[in-house]
């Protein structure tokens, strides 16, 4: 990566610290993605239907990424197939919308069905939100790979990405667990 | 001259006409000289009798004293007290609409008494601006220093206030609708005969006296471009404001104008560059290409030696360096933008996995690369959600230490990429929607990234600074 001499403007390089001592690294393993940028928060038995328990990280931006909790009642299960099409007209996977303010985008409520689920032992199961908003986007890869939902949860198994109503967001995200009250809530029962 | 010129001149003094406007409207605009017009006002002036009995029913007054004279005043002392440093100005008058009426109505009388001439056109005449632009010119130059010329940056506007312009303009506006816009043109297009039975053979005598109202001027926006480097991990590049409240203390964009602002007096400033990096991204190398529109700006000039004196107050600020700066014109400014879209990004990237350090040379052995990216999620509030396909060029990943023991191996990337790719969610693939991404090609959910730098932007403007 040369570059022309002309642009040398005499920045002495060895005061620009390099870059591995230009962030504060600690002792313990760096924060990941998740736990740099996300509040996690958890919303159990959705519909009143005991384990239909979910993980919500919510970004800062106030957008949500939903997934399923370790305490999901389709943990420990095989996944055979994902039916994406949930009612008569309305099909999660051909969510269209447009522009920045994703008009058009589907709009779900806390419990609607976000998909359905075909496990191994004959067992169907709901995948429902866990919070009202903008279905801004379903993940597209379950369909071809169910099983990431539950090995991968809060990565490449995603569910779906929500965004909440501005006005509503604090009263929303108040109305989940915190990971504190989750935890303690699992030690109990 | 056709010999029933002087004819009618007197008839237009008759009418009420000062000598001026009758001059100018017996002067093709191509003949006019500076000297008749002088010398019509001057004589003018000599008979103040004749003065004192009306406004002229051409100008309202405009070429009369004490009109003319505090109008020229009102200019030079607005250009000598406003700060513009342009060597040259231009002027322009906002004229009531019923000005130009009366140079119309008597236009048409000139062309029906002209024998030469064509009696259903209208004479073309110089036009009262231009003939008060030619007089007051002298007057203006001696006493500011500036030079008049109608392609200067520096815009002086005179507006006026004349109070009976309703009732002259509404006897026409009852056959047709006059605006500012084209009323030459609206005038034109009327037939002769309408216009006269409307207004009349002559204008009437005004009973009042064209007023001044105001004087503002406007310069032409002037560019400032350099590069910058940005040295902090806590720095926006613009103010970051959400919901009306500052996130940040600064930004490179404000340590950048301040000094600039400072000297420029200007309205307002527009900052761009090529792109943008990240509050926690490092801009190294040669920096990144910006440049500040200033608008309406009062000082202008922007020497050497004061482009090197606002480098030098910008570089007090620890977090920002700027370089090479200078002075552009807009069109130099596309080159600016086409590098936000089109050309290369060089970028340095700190980068972990838990546990042992993964084979490099598959990262080193994979470019270039074609990735499809989804709008990344900490973008995608304010953004359309969309996949696009970006290349990165070339990557080479070296092993590196951080003098710390957490159990993680650390190892540098640096990468090559097409304006727009989003670095940070190709590393760790932002919860799969950037693929592929560093994890799936370590096929190693935990790879991450800890710092990006900004190398380079591969455009080489503006023009390199002689230091």
């Amino acid at each position: 990566m040369d570059k022309p001499s002309v642009y040398d403007f005499g920045i002495d390089d060895d005061s620009v610290p390099p870059i591995e001592r230009s962030v504060d690294i600690t002792e313990n393993v760096p924060p990941t993605v998740v736990q740099r940028y996300f509040e996690s928060r958890y919303a159990t038995n959705v519909n009143d239907k005991p384990n239909q328990d979910y993980s919500v990280l919510i970004h800062s931006n106030n957008l949500c990424i939903l997934s399923l909790a370790s305490t999901h009642v389709l943990m420990g299960k095989t996944i055979d197939k994902i039916d994406f099409q949930v009612s008569g007209n309305t099909d999660r996977l051909s969510n269209n919308m447009t522009g920045k303010g994703k008009r058009g985008a589907q709009i779900v409520q806390a419990g609607s069905t976000l998909c359905k689920v075909h496990c191994s032992d004959g067992e169907e199961h709901k995948i429902l939100s866990a919070i009202p908003g903008k279905l801004v986007q379903m993940n597209s890869k379950l369909a071809d790979t169910p099983n990431i939902m539950l090995d991968k949860p809060d990565d490449l198994g995603f569910i779906a990405i929500v965004l909440p109503q501005k006005q509503r967001f604090e009263k929303i995200r108040d109305g989940l667990l915190t990971k504190e009250q989750y935890t303690n809530r699992n030690s109990t029962v | 001259m056709d010999q029933n010129v002087e004819e009618i001149q007197q008839n237009l003094l008759k009418f009420g006409c000062c000598r001026v406007c009758a001059v100018r409207h017996l002067t093709k605009p191509s003949a006019i000289n500076v000297k008749t017009l002088i010398s019509a006002s001057e004589q003018d002036h000599d008979e103040p009798k004749r003065l004192k009995e009306n406004p002229c029913i051409a100008c309202l007054g405009l070429f009369q004293n004490p009109q003319k004279d505090d109008i020229i005043n009102k200019i030079i002392s607005y250009l000598k007290t406003s700060k513009y440093d342009s060597d040259t100005f231009n002027l322009a008058f906002n004229l009531p609409m019923c000005t130009i009426i009366r140079g119309h109505s008597i236009a048409l009388y000139v062309s029906k008494l002209r024998i030469t001439f064509n009696p259903t056109f209208p004479t073309a005449f110089v036009c009262a601006k231009d003939a008060w632009k030619l007089m007051a010119e002298d007057a203006i130059v001696k006493a500011t220093g500036k030079r008049f010329d109608v392609h200067s940056p520096l815009l002086v506007t005179v507006g006026f206030h004349y109070k009976d312009i309703k009732d002259e303009c509404d006897c026409l506006n009852a056959i047709i609708k006059l605006s500012n816009k084209n009323l030459q043109n609206i005038l034109s297009q009327m037939d002769n005969k309408d216009f006269v039975s409307q207004y009349g053979e002559m204008p009437s005598v005004p009973e009042s006296v064209i007023e001044f109202k105001s004087v503002d001027a406007r310069h032409e926006s002037v560019y400032i471009a350099g590069r910058y480097n940005k040295w902090s991990r806590t720095l926006s590049q613009t103010p970051w404001i959400v919901d009306q409240e500052r996130r940040l203390e600064s930004s490179v964009e404000e340590i950048i104008s301040d000094p600039i602002k400072k000297r420029a007096l200007a309205d307002e400033f527009k900052f761009s560059a090529s792109g943008r990096e990240d509050i926690d991204v490092r801009m190294l190398g040669r920096g990144r290409p910006f440049a500040i529109e200033l608008v309406n700006p009062k000082q202008t000039k922007f020497s050497y030696e004061v482009l090197r004196e606002i480098e030098n107050e910008i570089n007090t600020d620890p977090q920002v360096t700027v370089t090479h700066l200078q002075n552009v014109v807009r069109e130099q400014l596309k080159e600016l933008k086409s590098g936000e879209e089109f050309k290369i990004k060089v970028y340095k990237a700190l980068c972990y996995v838990e546990g042992e350090l993964p084979d490099l040379e598959k990262l080193n052995n994979c470019a270039p690369l074609e990735i499809l990216q989804y709008t990344p999620i900490r973008v995608l509030h304010r953004r359309a959600n969309m996949v696009r396909p970006r290349t990165i060029h070339s990557m080479k990943a070296v092993a590196t230490k951080v003098g710390i023991d957490n159990g993680c191996s650390f190892f540098n990337v640096i990468l090559s990429t097409q304006a727009g790719t989003y670095v940070k969610e190709f590393v760790h693939g932002d919860f799969g929607r950037t693929n592929p991404c560093l994890r799936t090609v370590f096929e190693n959910d935990t790879v991450d990234i800890l710092a990006l730098d900004v190398l380079d932007i591969e455009i080489d403007w503006p023009t390199p600074v002689k230091y």
